[in-house]
């Protein structure tokens, strides 16, 4: 546990995929802010979001699509050098599922080979409407190396046990960016930095 | 697929780093904005490919408008290349000054926080058949190989120049009116240092080239170098200003080529577009390329002569990325390099190639030959 030793945070890059209206956005409201809103429009505005979790040392970047996955245009930059990504489905709507598993395939093509993958049925309190069995999604989990978890954003079902899962499967020792590798942030000039340091 | 809303108040046509700056501006502004790509990956001619894609991109789009000769793709040897997703190989490769207005526009337009850059590790001049570094500092002077003479010329005349830059010491004066090339000589600068001199600024002689160089050095910490470039290729600043347009609210939809744009013949303004699929989209203005709506029209630009190499070694012992000029007739043979040759490496520290491979491009302008013939002696004399 080197990050523990040394008291600093580690930090992840952590993105969401799936179909518009799966929940990505409101997974993430209700893991960072704690809220759920019944209509949550599509994200604007919203770049990045970050959580700390002390207790698993880890302060995660949670990136937002921005909506370009509507028209299947999503940046490849998005889930560059991601450490973790969280592939959202809606259990009341099969689509949703088959979205989901092209997603997981591109990310098994395009994205950093130790990513961490999880795989969250969302909206499981709507389970009257369920379109798609805990089996089968299960089942594919399975196959494809995913850990998976039915989340509710509304009634926080397993919000919390989802992302303290990512955070505790992260590969501790390799994350850690060398010092000779680390690329560099840009800021402004000395001159023209602000006082105090604003918020990204 | 969804079909596209029918109205914007701007539609900009491709993902290049110039139509995405526009892109990002105007959503920010509170634009209802419509980002087109035509192709099926980010950044036009700005874009960064994996190998196979970069190979397909090369045979058959030589109607791109920077890529309107033949191309020739060819194979040294029969290597292992390695796995082409983890090459991202530049289809206009370009290392930033830190203290390029382009940074500074990342920075406005808070693009900077999807980006990673490194510096540069090492800027070199080709000279007697040796790697000669570039100093990026005063103190860098005294670390390189020169005889004490020449450093000590170079140190004062980096001094003279700061000085001279903020309007004070001996040269303020003649920094404007001389060019830099006789500056060089008068200031005791050795045939053997002046090439590097003027390599460092030979993209716009002159004093603001100076300023800029200077002030970049400076930008991340003395002695860390004047260049920047971006991890995993040029084609991330192109993407980063499209996410920024994209988190304004802007609709991105790569894969829809634009047929025709529609023009009101009553005003001759442009009302809108239409799309391949059919689909008429209204809006109060297109943005679109220079580059790209002249691709059919001679052009009065000068050609580059350029190679793309895939290295299975770094040209430098300790670096991976690096610089090196080639001064005009450096090159031996008969036919020499009229023109001065300009080589760029980058590899896996910058996440650009696989374990121990390096991307090398090389260009030099135009002059009537064939690109192979007029870079292959400059490699060659790398080869070995």
């Amino acid at each position: 546990m080197l990050a523990s030793d040394t008291g600093a945070l580690q930090q992840a890059k952590l993105v969401l995929l799936g179909d518009m209206g799966a929940g990505k956005s409101s997974l993430v409201l209700r893991f960072v802010k704690g809220q759920f809103f019944d209509y949550q429009e599509s994200t604007i505005g919203a770049a990045f979001l970050t959580k700390t979790m002390p207790e698993q040392n880890v302060k995660f970047e949670i990136w937002d699509t921005a909506g370009q996955e509507r028209y299947h245009s999503l940046a490849p930059m998005y889930y560059r050098g991601a450490a973790a990504a969280v592939i959202v489905f809606d259990i009341t709507n099969t689509e949703s599922l088959g979205k989901a598993k092209n997603w997981v395939k591109e990310l098994q093509r395009q994205g950093n080979p130790n990513m961490v993958m999880a795989l969250a049925g969302n909206k499981a309190d709507l389970a009257d409407a369920r379109a798609v069995t805990t089996e089968e999604a299960q089942t594919f989990a399975d196959d494809n190396n995913l850990f998976f978890w039915e989340t509710s954003a509304k009634t926080n079902q397993n919000v919390l046990e989802l992302f303290t899962d990512i955070a505790q499967k992260l590969p501790r020792t390799s994350a850690q960016p060398q010092p000779s590798n680390a690329g560099i942030t840009l800021s402004e000039p000395p001159q023209q930095r602000p006082q105090k340091s604003g918020c990204c | 697929m969804d079909t596209l809303p029918d109205a914007f108040d701007i539609i900009v046509l491709g993902t290049g780093l110039p139509e995405s700056i526009v892109a990002g501006a105007a959503a920010k502004a509170g634009k209802r904005v419509l980002h087109l790509d035509k192709e099926e990956h980010y950044g036009s001619q700005w874009a960064s490919l994996p190998l196979e894609e970069f190979k397909a991109w090369s045979t058959g789009n030589t109607s791109s408008p920077i890529c309107s000769g033949p191309v020739k793709l060819l194979q040294a040897s029969s290597a292992d290349l390695g796995a082409s997703q983890q090459y991202s190989i530049d289809l206009s490769p370009k290392v930033l000054f830190c203290s390029d207005e382009l940074i500074d526009a990342v920075l406005q337009a808070r693009a900077h926080n999807s980006l990673e850059f490194k510096l540069l590790q090492g800027s070199y001049v080709w000279s007697s058949g040796q790697l000669v570094s570039i100093p990026a500092s005063r103190k860098d002077v005294f670390k390189t190989q020169l005889g004490l003479a020449d450093k000590r010329a170079l140190w004062r005349f980096l001094k003279h120049a700061s000085d001279a830059l903020q309007g004070q010491g001996p040269l303020k004066e003649a920094f404007d009116d001389t060019p830099l090339v006789e500056l060089l000589k008068t200031q005791g600068l050795s045939k053997q240092l002046r090439p590097s001199m003027q390599a460092l600024v030979s993209a716009a002689e002159g004093k603001a080239a100076f300023a800029r160089y200077l002030a970049s050095v400076a930008r991340y910490g003395q002695g860390s170098g004047a260049f920047l470039a971006l991890m995993y290729g040029c084609g991330e600043l192109a993407q980063a200003f499209c996410r920024v347009a994209a988190v304004h609210g802007a609709l991105t939809a790569l894969r829809h080529p634009v047929a025709a744009l529609l023009v009101a013949e009553s005003t001759g303004r442009c009302t809108g577009v239409r799309l391949a699929t059919g689909q008429a989209i209204a809006c109060e203005g297109v943005g679109e390329s220079k580059a790209e709506r002249d691709r059919d029209r001679p052009s009065s630009l000068r050609g580059v002569c350029r190679a793309v190499c895939i290295l299975d070694g770094s040209l430098h012992r300790e670096h991976s990325s690096l610089s090196i000029v080639i001064p005009p007739g450096s090159v031996p043979g008969p036919d020499g390099n009229p023109h001065a040759i300009r080589l760029l490496q980058s590899g896996a520290a910058m996440s650009v190639a696989p374990p121990d491979r390096y991307v090398l491009y090389a260009s030099t302008p135009w002059t009537g030959r064939d690109a192979e013939d007029a870079l292959r002696p400059a490699l060659s004399a790398f080869s070995n």
